[in-house]
């Protein structure tokens, strides 16, 4: 209660609120001329035995010390919830030893299309970028209910400018179709690396985005450590779309890598393709190293229901500790 | 209102003594070279501006003669003007046609600036223009300055009294009456008029009655003039002025004792400055959509900065940190002596709830905001972009980038794309100009077999469609324009590569050009 206690309050107020002005005051009562002056000297005139007047800084400072809530960074860590991919098993594998299932919400998830001599680069690239969405769907998702109602952007996706020439604008109806609300998607377009860099950390930091989406062509250890430390500061999540010839960033909590697949058959008509599906693997998981070593997986995306589904039980391999059955996918924090 | 005013004098040179040599600035004409401008060197000698060259080499053979840079002098006296803003806010310069000795008009240009309530923090009116001599002296320009309660007086003070004059503030009658009626600013014409009715000085002029001296005019639109400048200069008919910029909503002010030449001051200090300046602004319960931040050296430049945002602020935090990513850039040269801050527009807003934590804003849209500030400030409006749906056929036409700044409705879910089904509905990636592709399919209808996009070969393996988008009918009246109705396909090739696909046109129709068939997008 030490802090609470009203400070010592000086005659003229002097706040560490008031501190420029005051300082001002003095440098300008120097320049000045008479009746500026004389306005300026009057509190200081008053006479000595009368009542000390908190000034309205003081009063201000006390009023606000009252009404601000505490600060609490684990009161605001427990209630991130989880960012699950929507099938159990790859969730529990990604998880690894901790309790909550799927991706670590706080952090930077780096992703990076497979690149096969031979076959449309455009595509891969599309390909990667489409599991971004669909990760970013389901965390828009998962947020969405606590999140509050207002229209600002929740999604900030950084890329540079002559990528819109390769593999096109994103569409408004498009994204409409995949789950996003178009109208909260901020869009910054930026001409150097560095420049989305900036741009990501500041979103990051800004505790305004929820979601940060950087496409870029590289980056090297220091500046994914300084987008890992501002996600943490601000509480906000940020997937990496980086190029796939360009080395990897280690300070990344995951590292997937998405080769194109063929579709999901269609249920009406097997001549016509079907929904979202890629070739998946996980190159670094920091909760789950295991995971690392496992073989490539189909994933397939469905979209009445925005979840990823594993169609073969091949990844069940990868890690024998994740047979163990468990009925929930969601598990909150400790 | 007082007017400080000084002959320009494009013979400014980084030599001290260059300045002391005779020097012209000279321009070709009809009638050889004419000097347009002399320094002090070669006025006292004799030269004047407005006589021919061969005529001044003829009294001063030393003479030093360079072209006189009619875009660069302009250049430096708006420089100037803007400098002149530490003296007040509405200032610019203002050209005048002078009559020199010879008979020769030359064009002439001064400054004014409009000090009012400005004098006291230089202690008065004659210090203040002391100092004004005193740095346009050491930027080696010999200045000419009035002062008087209005422009007109101002101005024939300047030019036609003893260099530098103080009006005294009231009645200009007294002051102006021993000066020629040419300090009128009044044209060749009706000042030689004057001068054959007799009226010399402005004494004369003040002396007869309105009525009388209007009726000694053949024309009354010349008795109109006379009598407008008369008034003018005397503070009994307003003059409407046009200053340099638009004069800001609120104005705070700094000056320094020895000028600034260290980054880390200059942050220190504009720090403090905003910190006043947002006191003010709580204090009259408004915010700033746009700040300039004015930086004046010692040498006579200025330096601008702005910043501006997406909704009326008043918190230090934001706008410190908009102005202080500005501030590294900037060139500080010989030092910086006086800054201010001026708010460009403001608005009315409401009080914010303060908090503890740094960063100003609490609520989600007061963050968001002060987010896309930042981008914006850094990276330029066009580059920050929301998406607007738009009513069209046409899905390149159906999403369109909007400045994020620019507040407007962003709503999708009016559009089709919510009510068709996820298979059709168009591509998360849209190209914005459709790429031409070479296409194997089966004529007319058939969806595409095999086709070359970007120089390579894609084998189609399955194939959805057509979906056919007609153009919008308006667009069939506008004579001259190829509206044709597109068949979309979804097509995949053996990859897995998913891409968007149509062929613009028909076969069944009459129409000469035969359809093409074109890459819109990646299904991704």
């Amino acid at each position: 209660m030490d802090q609470l206690s009203s400070p010592p309050i000086p005659p003229t107020g002097g706040s560490a609120s008031a501190s420029p002005e005051s300082c001002l005051r003095s440098r300008a009562s120097s320049v000045g001329a008479g009746p500026v002056l004389r306005s300026r000297i009057c509190p200081d005139a008053a006479p000595a035995f009368s009542l000390p007047v908190p000034s309205l800084d003081v009063l201000r400072a006390q009023i606000r010390e009252i009404e601000a809530p505490p600060v609490s960074l684990e009161g605001r860590a427990s209630t991130v919830p989880a960012w699950t991919l929507g099938d159990d098993a790859l969730d529990l594998m990604l998880a690894g030893d901790t309790m909550s299932a799927g991706l670590d919400p706080v952090g930077v998830h780096e992703i990076k299309p497979l690149l096969i001599p031979g076959t449309c680069a455009a595509a891969s690239r599309a390909v990667s970028l489409g599991f971004v969405l669909r990760l970013a769907v389901r965390r828009l998702r998962a947020i969405g209910s606590q999140a509050s109602s207002d229209l600002a952007p929740n999604l900030v996706w950084c890329w540079p400018s002559g990528l819109a020439a390769e593999i096109g604008q994103l569409h408004g109806p498009g994204l409409a179709a995949l789950g996003f609300d178009p109208a909260r998607m901020l869009f910054v377009e930026t001409a150097r690396g560095c420049e989305a860099l900036w741009a990501m950390e500041e979103a990051l930091r800004s505790q305004s985005a929820l979601l940060v989406v950087g496409v870029i062509d590289a980056l090297d250890l220091t500046q994914a450590r300084r987008l890992s430390l501002a996600a943490q500061v601000g509480g906000a999540s940020c997937l990496l779309a980086t190029h796939g010839r360009t080395p990897s960033a280690a300070a990344t909590l995951s590292r997937w890598r998405i080769g194109l697949a063929p579709s999901v058959p269609h249920p009406l008509d097997p001549g016509a393709p079907g929904g979202f599906a890629a070739t998946v693997s996980v190159e670094r998981c920091r909760r789950n190293p295991l995971l690392s070593q496992s073989t490539p997986f189909a994933l397939e995306w469905l979209d009445e229901t925005h979840r990823f589904r594993m169609p073969s039980p091949l990844a069940h391999r990868a890690n024998d500790r994740c047979r163990a059955p468990v009925s929930t996918h969601t598990v909150t924090a400790a | 209102m007082i007017a400080a005013e000084r002959r320009f004098q494009p013979t400014r040179s980084p030599l001290p003594e260059a300045s002391t040599k005779p020097l012209v600035l000279v321009e070709g004409g009809q009638r050889g070279l004419r000097i347009m401008s002399v320094n002090a060197a070669a006025e006292a000698a004799g030269v004047r501006a407005g006589d021919a060259l061969a005529d001044a080499r003829a009294v001063l053979p030393s003479l030093a003669v360079r072209d006189t840079r009619a875009q660069a002098d302009k250049a430096a006296l708006r420089k100037l003007a803007h400098w002149l803003g530490r003296y007040g806010i509405a200032r610019n310069a203002y050209g005048v046609a002078l009559e020199t000795g010879s008979g020769q008009r030359i064009r002439c240009y001064g400054l004014w600036v409009d000090i009012a309530g400005v004098a006291h923090l230089y202690g008065g009116e004659r210090v203040l223009l002391a100092d004004l001599a005193a740095r346009l002296a050491r930027f080696g320009l010999t200045a000419r300055l009035g002062l008087a309660d209005t422009l007109g007086a101002a101005h024939a003070l300047a030019w036609y009294g003893s260099g530098c004059s103080i009006a005294p503030a009231g009645d200009m009658t007294e002051v102006l009456a021993p000066l020629p009626v040419a300090a009128l600013r009044l044209d060749r014409a009706r000042v030689h008029l004057l001068s054959r009715l007799g009226f010399k000085q402005i004494g004369a002029l003040t002396g007869v009655p309105r009525l009388s001296l209007e009726k000694r005019f053949r024309s009354s639109q010349d008795g109109q003039r006379v009598l407008l400048r008369l008034d003018q200069a005397l503070g009994l008919r307003a003059e409407p002025r046009r200053p340099l910029i638009e004069p800001p909503v609120l104005t705070v002010r700094q000056s320094f004792a020895a000028p600034l030449i260290s980054s880390d001051a200059l942050e220190h200090e504009t720090a403090a400055l905003v910190g006043t300046f947002c006191t003010r602004l709580e204090a009259q319960n408004v915010g700033t959509q746009a700040v300039r931040l004015t930086l004046y050296r010692s040498d006579g430049t200025t330096c601008q900065v702005v910043a501006a945002f997406s909704r009326a602020v008043r918190s230090t935090d934001h706008i410190f940190r908009l102005l202080r990513e500005k501030l590294s850039g900037v060139d500080l040269g010989f030092g910086v002596d006086l800054m201010t801050l001026d708010a460009v527009r403001t608005q009315q807003i409401a009080c914010d709830q303060a908090t503890l934590t740094a960063g100003g804003c609490v609520t989600h849209v007061g963050r968001n905001a002060d987010l896309v500030d930042r981008l914006v400030n850094r990276l330029g409006s066009s580059r920050v972009t929301r998406l607007a749906a738009r009513a069209s056929h046409r899905p390149e036409r159906r999403s369109v980038r909007v400045e994020a700044l620019a507040a407007g409705p962003c709503d999708f879910a009016g559009s089709p794309a919510r009510a068709v089904a996820v298979s059709a509905a168009p591509p998360a990636f849209l190209l914005a100009v459709p790429e031409a592709i070479t296409v194997l399919a089966e004529i007319p209808t058939g969806a595409p077999a095999r086709f070359i996009w970007r120089r390579l070969a894609h084998r189609v393996v399955r194939a959805e469609g057509p979906q056919r988008i007609a153009p919008e009918w308006w667009l069939e009246l506008v004579p001259g324009s190829r509206t044709r109705p597109r068949d979309y396909y979804r097509v995949e090739d053996d990859a897995g590569a998913r891409f968007w696909v149509f062929r613009d046109g028909d076969y069944s129709s009459a129409d000469d050009v035969p359809p093409a068939w074109f890459v819109h997008g990646l299904v991704a």
